[in-house]
């Protein structure tokens, strides 16, 4: 016996002379490279495009009150604009979890806090001090969706031409957006070179900070606030179909979808261009080469399904999202159990298969 | 399965086995077998021992005892154990706090906690701790009292000298046990944490080393399967179990059966009436006694429980 143990030692150390080739995860060097494409591809150039869309949305809102814009121009570029917001939010992280510049300025909060407050909304139209700096829910695409769709085309015209003020208060929350946007993207310019040097694999490094983030976003914002918070799931079954986004303009089911679909690109690591990446989170689990539990495949690939299937499913839903809320309809049930899936391999196995620090350890004997 | 899969297995094995001292999430980590040093060096000063420090901690007879071969050998073979047979199931554990967490939020509505994260933090490592506890206790208790488990349990008691590895020394099947019951207690305490917490306990907290765990490996829990006597003051024995209280544990001694089966606390013991402190014993020796001839290879460790199974139904 003490033979075959001192040997089982001998091989074991020799085995190891040839180097670690056990090693699974991913590089400093792979995610440096992930950090570089992700920010430089991705990220900055969402807030681009995004700001872009802002400022055009900020100059239709000065032609439709000179009258040069038709409230129909107005209603696109604001949608336009909503839509591109659907996938930057994606890079701002969680509440709890956010990094890069969106740590000191969450931008979540001038732009996407609903429900809006429709009486605050018409106080502050009529007051001299908007306090935009504190007041979230007076402000942001919400609000703009109910200044502009509360009300057929005419109605909301004529609102508009009764009271000037009226303008003054879209103008102005616009440009609140453009401020703390523009403060973002320039803070992440000056940032970036740490950012993405900050590549070690553990809980302080830019990686990790991104996987929290994200995990946390899409449990958040996508989860919760799209879908699970007015469906009942965390009230116990009281439903709040009001508490919808987009309640006026009803666009809810097209801001869910291209948010999941930001999401899915995010994971893909798909540019402008449409194209793919193997520098994404995708890209980074097929080198760990991990198996989904219970199953034969790769982790990565059974994550793209699920994400795929969760996709369609928001795709198929038919109707209005008020109405669907109301009642609870099964496609939204079928969207909520699909979410479930998604975060539970997010959570538990992509984690687990990306971060050493991770890893629940086994017992022995006391 | 493929020879380069066999490999892999192999290695992956050998890996974790031998990589345990550098693992801090093990007993047998060098940091805590420094620490461990340290207090045995307490030990040895004040005990007056008559030999040097380096002969009183390197005794041939315990490190290269039979018994200590038998304990080496489960390490490696439970090596192969755990990754075949445990690895690929931990995440179970994950699996179960989550499915906690969402049964208790679509049951009863989310809970807003207006406590802060730290105060969830210590509330949940105390908790963790305290129930995980508890719960070791509960298995060790029920392995010394029902004869099935106890015929899997005789391998860690038939060890004739203890060392550090010792503590290694389960059999597979007490191992799995021991490992589903972790796992269970960490599901259920991490799942209600989460929500209780409102989600403010993250992963990492969750799952990170936890620093009362860690007070334990640093204090010598290492000596508990040692020649170290080292013992507590007699009131704290009531409290925790000191690493001569668990040797006491592996005494032939009638009078020391089934006594100090707790872990860390001893109030469970003291709660079920197995305690014994320190006091004066004397020298201890270890082992199952009349039935220690079957125990003294390898193999008759491993296969002894399963040869009492078949006589017992054949009996029947
Ligand atoms: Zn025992
Ligand atoms: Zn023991």
């Amino acid at each position: 016996m003490r033979n075959i143990i001192l040997g089982l030692i001998a091989v074991f150390v020799l085995s190891n002379c040839k180097g670690d080739t056990s090693n699974d995860k991913a590089s400093i060097v792979e995610y440096n490279e992930y950090l570089e494409y992700t920010i430089n591809e991705l990220l900055i150039e969402n807030y681009s495009v995004f700001i872009e869309s802002l400022v055009e949305l900020k100059d239709s809102s000065i032609a439709f009150e000179n009258g040069g814009h038709s409230l129909e121009e107005l209603k696109q570029k604001y949608l336009n604009s909503y839509k591109n917001w659907q996938k930057l939010c994606l890079y701002e992280g969680g509440s709890g979890s956010r990094f890069g510049p969106s740590l000191d300025n969450y931008m979540q909060k001038y732009a996407n806090t609903y429900p809006c407050n429709v009486e605050k909304i018409e106080e502050a139209i009529l007051s001299d001090d908007y306090e935009l700096d504190v007041k979230y829910t007076i402000q942001g695409f919400p609000a703009i969706d109910y200044l502009l769709f509360n009300g057929t085309s005419s109605e909301v015209e004529n609102d508009f031409s009764v009271e000037n003020k009226r303008h003054l208060f879209l103008q102005a929350i616009i440009d609140k957006m453009i401020v703390q946007v523009s403060e973002n993207a320039t803070s992440w310019e000056n940032t970036k070179k740490d950012f993405i040097a900050n590549s070690q694999s553990g809980t302080n490094g830019s990686f990790s900070k991104i996987l929290n983030g994200i995990t946390e976003y899409y449990e958040q914002q996508i989860r919760k606030a799209k879908l699970a918070y007015p469906l009942g799931v965390f009230t116990q079954g009281t439903v709040y179909p009001a508490d919808i986004e987009t309640l006026y303009s009803e666009n809810s089911i097209e801001m869910l979808s291209i948010a999941h679909k930001g999401f899915v690109d995010f994971y893909l690591g798909k540019n402008k261009d449409g194209v793919s990446s193997d520098k994404s989170l995708k890209g980074l689990l097929i080198k760990t080469e991990v198996k989904a539990f219970d199953s034969d495949d790769l982790l990565a690939d059974v994550f793209e399904e699920k994400l795929n299937i969760c996709q369609e499913k928001i795709d198929n839903i038919q109707g209005d999202y008020f109405t669907l809320m109301e009642n609870k309809d099964s496609s939204l049930e079928e969207v909520y159990a699909a979410f479930q899936d998604i975060i539970i391999l997010l959570k538990l196995e992509v984690f687990t298969a990306l971060d050493d620090e991770l890893s629940y350890s086994d017992s022995d004997g006391d | 399965m493929d020879f380069e899969n066999i490999y892999k297995i192999i290695e992956e094995s050998l890996n974790l086995s031998f990589g345990y001292i550098l693992n801090p999430n093990k007993r047998v980590y060098l940091g805590y077998i420094f620490t461990s040093l340290l207090l045995a060096l307490y030990v040895y000063k004040t005990n007056k021992v008559h030999k040097t420090f380096f002969k009183y901690i390197y005794n041939k007879q315990v490190w290269f005892s039979k018994s200590a071969f038998i304990d080496y050998s489960f390490v490696v073979f439970n090596g192969f154990v755990k990754v075949i047979f445990i690895g690929p199931y931990l995440i179970l554990g994950l699996y179960g706090a989550y499915y906690l967490t969402d049964y208790l939020t679509v049951t009863f509505g989310e809970f807003n906690s207006e406590l802060p994260k730290v105060y969830w933090l210590v509330f949940y490592t105390l908790s963790v701790v305290v129930v995980q506890d508890f719960f070791s206790f509960l298995v060790h208790y029920l392995m010394h009292k029902i004869p099935f488990m106890w015929e899997f349990h005789k391998t860690h008691h038939s060890a004739t000298s203890l060392n550090i590895v010792t503590q290694y020394r389960l059999h597979p099947v007490e191992l799995i046990i021991n490992n589903s019951k972790s796992l269970m207690v960490f599901a259920l305490v991490s799942g209600l944490f989460v929500y209780l917490s409102g989600g403010s306990l993250d992963k990492i907290s969750v799952i990170g080393v936890n620093v009362l765990h860690l007070v334990f490996l640093v204090f010598g829990s290492n000596l508990r399967h040692s020649q170290v006597p080292l013992k507590y003051n007699n009131k704290v024995e009531l409290l925790f179990i000191s690493p001569f209280q668990h040797q006491i544990h592996h005494s032939d001694n009638p009078e020391h059966f089934d006594k100090n089966m707790g872990s860390k606390l001893a109030i469970w013991d003291w709660m079920f009436g197995t305690l014994l402190r320190s006091g004066n014993r004397g020298k201890l020796t270890y082992g199952l006694g009349e039935e220690q001839k079957k125990y003294n290879s390898f193999v008759g460790n491993l296969i002894q429980p399963f040869l009492w199974l078949v006589l017992k139904i054949f009996k029947k």
